[in-house]
């Protein structure tokens, strides 16, 4: 049970980068729909893509982090029911 | 291994060996072999294009995933070792679900939506760790051959629409437990946090997520089947495609199922937080 888990964190590699360009493409895509029926002048773009970026980069940490904390509980009660099971 | 098994298998061995010496008159030049490489067949209804393989692997995969349901219907006391596996999985996957999803109420049906997710991401992809009926057309769409044991499995998750979709699914299962759990204005103050100059960025990131999730698994899936075509042409189709959909197939697809379906498990219970 406990290597499943294991191999779920693996999955942080991809996680930040896949995050980061999704938002991104996402976020130049929105762009360049409101720049073609607006101004049509790419500027609204190019501005959307730094607003992906940001997004991306925010975003990405703040599942890192929150998949961190998740593990770290995780591993807390592993430890716990570990000591449980011995001291038992 | 006794001495009977190492005679059958060279047996084996030596047959493969001659097999392949035979055929390798016949492996065509590069260009011929890569054309077709990617083209899929494209019907067009009502102005809606789509794979018909795509189908015809999803109700595949839909029967295989019944078919398991149904040997395991009747629950026995003592397990024998098929539903030893399943309780096994399941139970993996409920405590998964239990320590991830704060709120009690959507721990069912949120491990009823990531476990369904699961079975058919997963055997999809074990579909796709061994050759199978591979539909080829050309540049319009058009069906040109069908081809038995020529190239890997071309199965559903190695289609956009079908992780799309599921991804679709994720996203809008996601925020309407998010609506029922915290109500309508609290979901909608959530898009102004920290502060409502960040909602740009929530509304992207929100948006950007069932794009990663999806194309994630179809990355793996469709990107690990033309390496195998690849690599298995550059080897002369020896030995290789076996070690290839090995770890393509079963490790790959493994692990793409299972992040799947945990990401699904995080996207909602991110919600819920």
């Amino acid at each position: 049970m406990k290597g499943l888990k294991d191999f779920a964190k693996l999955n942080l590699i991809t996680a930040f980068g896949a995050t980061v360009i999704a938002n991104i493409a996402v976020a130049g895509f929105i762009g360049w729909l409101i720049d073609k029926y607006t101004f049509d002048n790419n500027v609204i773009f190019v501005i959307s893509l730094f607003l992906g970026t940001i997004s991306g980069i925010y975003n990405g940490i703040r599942e890192l982090l929150k998949e961190a904390e998740r593990y770290e509980k995780l591993d807390k009660k592993d430890d716990n029911d570990d000591s449980d099971s011995h001291s038992g | 291994m006794n001495k009977r098994d190492k005679i059958f298998l060279s047996i084996i061995f030596a047959v493969y060996f001659i097999a392949w010496f035979i055929s390798l008159k016949h492996i065509p030049p590069m260009d011929e072999a890569f054309s077709t490489l990617g083209h899929r067949w494209v019907v067009n209804i009502g102005g809606f294009a789509f794979n018909p393989a795509t189908l015809i692997n999803a109700v595949i995969v839909f029967l295989i995933v019944v078919w398991i349901a149904l040997s395991v219907r009747e629950m026995k006391l003592v397990p024998d070792r098929k539903q030893s596996i399943i309780e096994w999985l399941f139970d993996t996957f409920y405590e998964m679900v239990e320590d991830t999803v704060p709120d009690p109420r959507f721990v069912r049906s949120t491990f009823v939506v990531a476990m369904t997710i699961f079975m058919f991401v997963w055997v999809s992809n074990m579909l796709g760790s061994f050759p199978g009926i591979v539909f080829t057309g050309w540049e319009n769409g058009k069906l040109t051959e069908i081809g038995i044991f020529t190239d890997t499995w071309q199965v559903p998750t190695a289609d956009l629409n079908t992780n799309l979709t599921y991804a679709l699914l994720v996203f809008v299962i996601s925020h309407a437990f998010a609506i029922k759990a915290k109500g309508f204005k609290t979901w909608l103050k959530g898009w102004f946090e920290p502060n409502p100059i960040m909602m740009p960025m929530n509304l992207i990131g929100e948006l950007a997520k069932p794009i990663s999730h999806s194309l994630r698994l179809f990355g793996n899936i469709a990107g690990g089947a033309i390496l195998t075509y690849i690599f298995s042409y550059m080897v002369k189709y020896f030995l290789l495609p076996i070690f290839l959909w090995g770890f393509f197939g079963l490790f790959v697809g493994t692990i793409q199922a299972l992040v799947f379906s945990i990401l699904a498990i995080a996207y909602i219970s991110a919600q819920l937080t």
